[in-house]
């Protein structure tokens, strides 16, 4: 339920009356009332408004040999473990128990699987020669 | 997911590292490398259904793989009924390259 809602659905009945009916405002008077009115806003807002955007760009690889050519677009999500930001276009992601870490993550594990997939020239199948392909676009090797 | 039932998949599957640092584990079938996936950095556990994607299973079949019932061969035939490996075929080769491989 939104944030606004909730209060909505809170501030009726009893204790409650109106100041203004004109603008809307209400005073809230019993003191448990009051309480209850901030813990379900705090809760329902907590769970609707993270601080951790969804959808991103990924554009600061940390690295001495690969630079970014375009920023990738990456997911976050929750979950039991963590944080983890992904790639859904190559399946990739980083992990970490905060965002920073699965982000500091993410270019580590693409730094590998660009070394590992280009430079190694591997044999590979048709599915990791997209990866590769899709690697491409978005990463480029430092020019010195 | 627990680093040990990770170790597990790696096991069962003959998932290889390049490197004893690296984060990435690599599946392989006569000479050609088909899927990857990541290990645990340290002791941290990983997101399975991300490792799942990874690895081109469904639930059932990655419950199975760590349940121990699914087997290398049969996770051949999966990716093999998923056109991820080809068919065989007698006059032609599986992978797409003959370069060296990751390992």
């Amino acid at each position: 339920m939104a944030p606004e809602t909730v209060l909505t659905s809170l501030i009726s009945g009893p204790g409650v009356s109106d100041i203004d009916q004109g603008t809307g405002v209400q005073a809230i008077h019993e003191p448990t009332r009051v309480r209850a009115v901030v813990e379900q806003v705090s809760k329902s807002a907590g769970q609707s408004l993270d601080a951790i955007p969804q959808t991103f760009l990924f554009g600061g690889m940390h690295n001495d040999v690969l630079q970014i050519r375009r920023p990738i677009p990456l997911r976050s999500e929750r979950n039991a473990r963590g944080i983890s930001v992904v790639w859904e276009e190559v399946s990739e992601f980083g992990h970490g128990d905060t965002f920073s870490e699965a982000v500091e993550d993410f270019g580590r594990t693409i730094f590998e699987l660009y070394r590992s997939l280009l430079r190694d020239e591997a044999a590979l199948g048709e599915d990791l020669l997209g990866v590769r392909r899709k690697l491409e676009e978005y990463i480029a090797v430092r020019s010195r | 997911m627990k680093v040990h039932e990770y170790t597990r998949i790696e096991n069962k599957l003959g998932l290889k590292t390049r490197d004893a640092g690296d984060r990435l584990s690599w599946f392989e079938h006569e000479g050609t490398v088909y899927t990857r996936t990541k290990r645990s950095h340290g002791n941290k556990d990983l997101p399975e259904h991300l490792i799942r994607q990874q690895l081109k299973l469904n639930q059932k079949q990655f419950s199975d793989l760590i349940g121990c019932t699914l087997k290398r061969e049969h996770y051949i035939q999966i990716l093999t009924e998923k056109g991820i490996i080809p068919k065989p075929s007698p006059k032609q080769g599986t992978g797409t390259s003959d370069k060296s491989t990751l390992t």
